[in-house]
């Protein structure tokens, strides 16, 4: 299999998108893509586009320097096409975790925090993964800056896992300019990510 | 005449892509006292296009300003563009053009002075095509070049045309086809069709003054222009201030030729994930939305069309008017319902 590098680097935007959306539709297998760039915005534009079309994106980063690899989607959508936004990633039946609390289960709060750590390194290596990891009520905590799940919630979104985070309930908390990772989105949204999946698991 | 300096090699973002991000706007602004006084019908606080301040009963003042770089090479264009984007903001309001300013940064060591001459002469044509007046300016040496107006407008107090005016029922109205940013960006990396291209500068070069005034004729209270922050940034503007959401049949909004393939392609500017990061958790996508159609929602555009609520009875006879004074794109793409927990609803 021939695995093509897109060197973008030194690019102005959008061309390094231009030149990944032509190697996702050259490509006559699926063999990974690794795109080259050389600075964050279309770094982080790229990846943004691969997660709404369903591919997943690993990026490693030296300085300034960026390199992202991702396996074309080769789902029965072509190239991006219709949004592939509740689709599940691969072709089993798709399922959500949902986390509405920043504790596991009901013991003990330590107890609770050693599960929400547990859950969360051992969703990385789950397979199939599920499609959306949903955080809601206190669940919208583990993701703030400072939280020691920050980290693996990164890791479970470079693994093209969507992270949704309830709006409502970060704005309760006060901590919107505290969330890096994952999507602040809404109540409707999320139901309907809940209803078209297989399963929803709620720990 | 076509100026031989390239204007366009001077930027990497031109027209309204230039603003700064909404949300690095709204954290300063929150700092500061808004300010209040009896006479101000219309300040920041709704993210309307210009401030409202009565004078009288019969009078009210409609002030704007808008200035950004370069979105074409030569400066005659530029100068028309520019001023028909910063003239918009009056006519958004609903009001009639009076005076206007040249604000101009200018690098005259770098670029020839006639290049210059050429943008002010484009702007003083499209004012005057406003029935304004320019009455002065301020040029200070810059780099990369910089021009807009500072306008000031009239409209009766009872005629304000805002953000807020939104009622359920409304049908949404849009002048003018999307993709302007689409189409500079796209001729900023040799993808677009010099045709294409042709028709989205003579698209940004139209004045909004006509569609003022066929609002103002159907009746209309809620309207805006749309630009930097796309259709979707400016409809969910709108849904907010007036306390409603906003349905968008993504099908129905009017495009510029070409704008489609471009997005195709992956020519999708760092502006449209701005846009999309700003409105993302109050819209609603419908599941199977075309990815590059949505992304053109959230094109930003400079010198954009009016986007308005009409009486849903009168909707097809404002979109005529529209057409025959020469918004020959203008379409019915949405409209105004009940406030659920989403501001935008966005359907096939």
């Amino acid at each position: 299999m021939h695995s093509p590098i897109v060197d973008a680097r030194g690019q102005v935007c959008p061309m390094p998108l231009i030149l990944t959306k032509q190697a996702i539709k050259d490509a006559t297998d699926d063999a990974p893509i690794t795109v080259l760039v050389d600075n964050e915005t279309s770094c982080k534009n790229i990846e943004r586009f691969l997660r709404d079309n369903g591919m997943t994106a690993q990026t490693t980063r030296d300085g300034s320097r960026f390199s992202i690899r991702f396996t074309r989607d080769v789902g029965e959508h072509t190239s991006p096409g219709p949004s592939a936004e509740w689709a599940p990633t691969g072709g089993q039946t798709s399922y959500v975790v949902s986390l509405a609390s920043d504790t596991v289960g009901r013991g003990p709060p330590e107890l609770g925090a050693i599960l929400t750590k547990g859950l969360l390194e051992t969703l990385k290596a789950v397979s199939p993964a599920p499609s959306h990891l949903v955080l809601y009520s206190s669940g919208v905590l583990l993701a703030v800056d400072g939280s020691p799940h920050a980290d693996a919630l990164r890791t479970l979104e470079q693994r093209g896992i969507q992270v949704l985070i309830c709006g409502t309930c970060v704005d309760y908390y006060g901590k919107k300019a505290e969330i890096h990772v994952g999507s602040i989105s809404n109540m409707l949204t999320i139901l309907e990510v809940q209803a078209a999946a297989g399963k929803v698991i709620a720990p | 005449m076509t100026s031989p300096f390239d204007l366009l090699t001077t930027v990497e973002y031109g027209g309204c892509s230039a603003k700064l991000a909404p949300g690095l706007l709204a954290n300063v602004l929150r700092h500061l006292e808004r300010p209040t006084h009896p006479n101000l019908m219309v300040d920041i606080s709704t993210h309307d296009d210009a401030g409202v301040y009565r004078l009288d009963a019969e009078t009210a003042l409609i002030q704007t300003l808008d200035f950004f770089p370069p979105v074409c090479s030569d400066g005659r264009t530029f100068g028309r563009i520019a001023a028909a984007n910063a003239l918009s903001d009056v006519f958004a309001m609903g009001g009639r053009v009076l005076t206007a300013m040249n604000i101009v940064g200018f690098p005259a060591s770098r670029i020839p002075l006639e290049v210059l001459g050429e943008i002010l002469a484009g702007g003083q044509e499209k004012v005057s095509e406003a029935a304004g007046v320019i009455v002065g300016g301020h040029t200070i040496d810059d780099w990369p070049p910089k021009y807009g107006l500072s306008v000031t407008g009239v409209v009766h107090p009872e005629r304000v045309i805002t953000n807020a005016g939104l009622r359920p029922g409304m049908a949404m109205v849009l002048t003018k086809p999307i993709g302007t940013g689409t189409l500079v960006a796209g001729r900023r990396v040799g993808l677009a069709r010099d045709n294409d291209y042709r028709l989205a500068l003579a698209a940004m070069e139209q004045l909004n003054l006509s569609g003022a005034e066929i609002m103002q004729a159907f009746g209309v209270r809620a309207g805006t222009d749309i630009t930097g922050f796309g259709l979707l940034g400016h409809a969910m503007q709108m849904a907010d201030a007036s306390g409603v959401t906003l349905r968008i049949r993504a099908a129905d909004v009017p495009l510029l030729n070409g704008a489609y393939d471009l997005a195709e392609s992956g020519c999708l500017a760092g502006a449209m994930f701005r846009n999309l990061d700003y409105v993302e958790r109050k819209t609603h996508f419908a599941a199977g939305l075309d990815y590059s159609l949505k992304m053109l929602l959230l094109d930003p555009q400079t010198s954009g069309g009016l986007f308005f609520g009409v009486a849903p009875e009168k909707a097809q006879q404002a979109v005529q008017r529209l057409r025959d004074v020469g918004y020959s794109h203008a379409a019915i793409v949405g409209e105004a319902g009940e406030r659920r927990e989403s501001s935008l609803e966005v359907t096939r």
